[in-house]
């Protein structure tokens, strides 16, 4: 499997959109090392908002991963779907996990030393990576359900909207709960949630379609006879 | 997000003149941006929180302040802007999208006339925006416990941000067919909102961006002594829609000079009219709120209900129904001795409790002052913010227990009743402010985890506070567990005992049928 992956990966990243991952990339970077340019001290508060901000840029980053034009002509290859879409989502999940590290770090650095350790830097992985598994999920409902290239073109305007309503919840209710707050335990359950629920979506949407009972039939005839 | 052609429907008869050919064509695409995806997410989205507010109960108790709740509606409505950027953009890089960019060219009508058509697109769902926030305010202004009088101004403005959403949303598609930039220009746009909430220090930096947040801990004002430049903001927001406008009419081949020259002027009117919005506060506002601060009678409206006098700015006359509520609940576990004085509670205002602190101390001396030329005095203070969350839940408590001491020592708040207020009279004011209503009692509960076990109710954000100690609301919060009327029995009957100054805590105890739990606080003043 690691074979087929590392033939496949030169050519999926060439047919992979390059721009989203590169602008979202180098604005999450930009937006992170803000404060240290500026000299700036960071209070814990804003330093996770920041951290926040981050990761919602870093999944825009992601949206575009399904995306293939070219889809409809290498569904009949003998290689499994899945394995295709997880080289493609690794492709650039893998750049944008960095960035985010290198954005967590960059704002880590501004908050006073002393203060570093409140940092709840655990919380907050979950929460970016709930972020961009249910990005990933909307793409991938997106490109099955309509067009092949609609995966990106969905999933951001759905990230962001849920995410400004998500921040517009009363504060009982509020996901992006302060680390200070009575509800940050509360809210990271939410978060761990969503984050099974978005793995779950993607992963049966993304199965193989020779499994599926109707597409079974004529997917094995293809198959044989390009083998 | 279907694709189609941006030619008219083939079935309708091809209009002969241009303008007829826009209106078609605006017609088509208004419709087809009001059931985008992306624009019924948002409205989805709008409601859903409305609904749930509502749902809960959330809304019958929040107390709204109409002059404050029209911009409150603002920035739900970045929900649809959103979503009519994402609609609008896509609608105008469809035909790069699909492919047929290079057919459009073969239309009669001119590819300006195009773009025009789709400026104009956002114009529904502005209108449709508008009315939702009507309806908003309209449904809050029907809630019991509605003040005030909304700003036509502060409620247009977010319908005008859905219309520069829209028209913003077309000028970036026609500077680039990407469409990965557009939800990076809303994130730029989340980020900015959300620094200028931030920033507070620097006022200036939020009328730059799209909604001007204020800082809410401020209490609420009465609408006359309210100050945003909100019209120029209006200005500001419509030279920016000007731009996008211009920008995308200048890409869609119109002569180059009449561009470049569209784009310069309206970007120079934004830049004007974003600087002309000035935060620095008038004149004559400023002396208007002196003379708030220190004399309103003047300018307020009295009502007596029962045996108290309540006067209060016109705008929150509606709260005088709501005061007289936890007056009376306090006054109802008296003896008729107490109910035998007339009291009277004033609307004050206090500025600068919000960056000033509990440092602040209220002008005590002027307040008097004001009240011996309107005839009431010893009034109790009462301030604008109301309400069951944790600031308005705080300042209804604080009040009851004012009102309480007033009865309980006879005398208006001053340092020397707040001091007086210890031992057994802290008890019976603790417990007969948390008695007043079902609301002050949760707002106790709610406040109790967040002290160390001491209560300290501050007058209006002010210094000064009535500190009740540890062991006292431990006592009060036992006595809370019993039947009301069984300990308000105790009360009346031991009224004068336990309201003098010398009783202390422990005779209380044994009159009201408890026993003091706990130690006492070091450093406590009683």
């Amino acid at each position: 499997m690691l074979t087929t992956v590392w033939l496949l990966a030169p050519h999926l990243a060439r047919s992979s959109r390059k721009a989203p991952v590169v602008l979202c990339g180098v604005l999450a970077v930009a937006l992170a090392a803000l404060p240290l340019t500026a000299s700036y001290q960071l209070e814990i508060p804003y330093a996770v908002t920041l951290i926040r901000v981050v990761a919602v840029t870093v999944a825009l980053g992601v949206a575009f991963a399904l995306d293939d034009s070219a889809s409809a002509t290498t569904r009949v290859t003998p290689t499994s779907r899945r394995l295709v879409h997880l080289t493609r989502i690794a492709l650039s999940a893998l750049p944008m996990v960095s960035v985010w590290a290198a954005g967590l770090l960059l704002c880590r650095m501004a908050v006073p030393a002393n203060a570093r350790q409140y940092l709840p830097v655990g919380g907050l992985a979950l929460e970016a990576a709930a972020l961009m598994a249910t990005t990933l999920a909307l793409a991938a409902v997106a490109v099955t359900v309509s067009a092949t290239t609609h995966g990106g073109l969905t999933a951001t305007p759905g990230l962001l909207l849920a995410t400004t309503a998500m921040t517009l919840l009363p504060d009982g209710l509020q996901p992006f709960a302060g680390p200070e707050s009575a509800r940050w335990e509360a809210s990271r359950w939410f978060w761990l949630i969503l984050l099974v629920g978005a793995m779950f979506v993607l992963g049966s949407v993304l199965r193989d379609a020779r499994r599926r009972p109707s597409a079974a039939a004529g997917t094995t005839a293809v198959n044989v006879s390009i083998a | 997000m279907t694709e189609t052609n941006l030619a008219v429907r083939p079935t309708s008869p091809v209009p002969h003149r241009s303008r007829d050919a826009v209106g078609a064509l605006f017609r088509i695409e208004s419709v087809r941006l009001l059931r985008h995806p992306a624009v019924l997410t948002g409205v989805f989205f709008y409601l859903a929180l409305w609904a749930y507010e509502w749902g809960t109960g959330a809304l019958l108790h929040r107390y709204p302040i109409l002059q404050d709740e029209d911009r409150y509606s603002q920035v739900p409505l970045l929900l649809i802007a959103a979503g009519a950027f994402v609609g609008s953009n896509l609608i105008a890089t469809r035909a790069q999208r699909s492919g047929v960019a290079s057919v459009t060219d073969l239309f009669a009508l001119a590819p300006w006339l195009r773009t025009l058509a789709q400026l104009l697109m956002p114009l529904p769902l502005a209108v449709l925006s508008g009315l939702l926030v009507s309806v908003r305010i309209a449904h809050l202004a029907a809630m019991p416990g509605a003040v005030g009088q909304p700003s036509p101004l502060e409620m247009a403005t977010g319908p005008l941000i859905v219309l520069l959403a829209g028209v913003a949303g077309v000028a970036v598609g026609r500077l680039t067919p990407m469409v990965s930039v557009s939800p990076l220009v809303i994130l730029g746009m989340a980020v900015f909102t959300l620094v200028g909430t931030v920033t507070l220090s620097r006022p200036m930096l939020k009328w730059w961006g799209l909604v001007a947040i204020e800082d809410e801990f401020e209490p609420p004002l009465p609408a006359d002594l309210m100050y945003r430049p909100v019209a120029m903001h209006l200005v500001y927001l419509a030279a920016c829609a000007a731009v996008c406008c211009a920008t995308a009419l200048a890409q869609s081949g119109i002569r180059r000079r009449v561009g470049v020259t569209a784009v310069g002027v309206t970007t120079v009117l934004a830049a004007v009219a974003g600087a002309a919005q000035s935060v620095t506060l008038p004149e004559d506002i400023a002396s208007r709120r002196t003379a708030a601060e220190r004399q309103p009678s003047p300018q307020q409206v009295c009502q007596t209900v029962n045996v108290v006098t309540y006067c209060a700015f016109p705008d929150f006359e509606g709260r005088i129904g709501q005061w007289s509520k936890v007056a009376d609940g306090v006054l109802r576990h008296t003896p008729p001795t107490a109910t035998e004085n007339r009291y009277v509670v004033r609307q004050r205002l206090l500025f600068g409790t919000a960056s000033g602190g509990i440092s602040l101390s209220p002008p005590l001396a002027a307040w008097a002052a004001d009240d011996a030329q309107a005839g009431t005095p010893g009034s109790v203070p009462i301030g604008t913010k109301w309400g069951t969350d944790q600031i308005g839940g705080g300042a209804m408590l604080s009040f009851a227990g004012h009102f309480a001491a007033r009865v309980v020592t006879g005398d208006p708040p001053t340092e020397e009743t707040a001091l007086s207020v210890c031992g057994s009279r802290a008890v019976v004011v603790l417990w007969l402010a948390a008695t007043a209503t079902e609301e002050t009692a949760a707002a106790l509960h709610s406040l109790l985890p967040r002290t160390g076990g001491s209560v300290v109710l501050p007058l209006l954000g002010s210094s000064l506070a009535l500190s009740i100690g540890r062991q006292e609301v431990l006592m009060v919060r036992s006595l809370l567990d019993r039947p009301a009327d069984q300990v308000s029995e105790q009360v009346i009957a031991n009224w004068d005992e336990l309201t003098r100054p010398e009783t202390d805590t422990e005779r209380a105890a044994r009159l009201l049928g408890t026993r003091v739990q706990g130690a006492v606080a070091e450093g406590a003043r009683c």
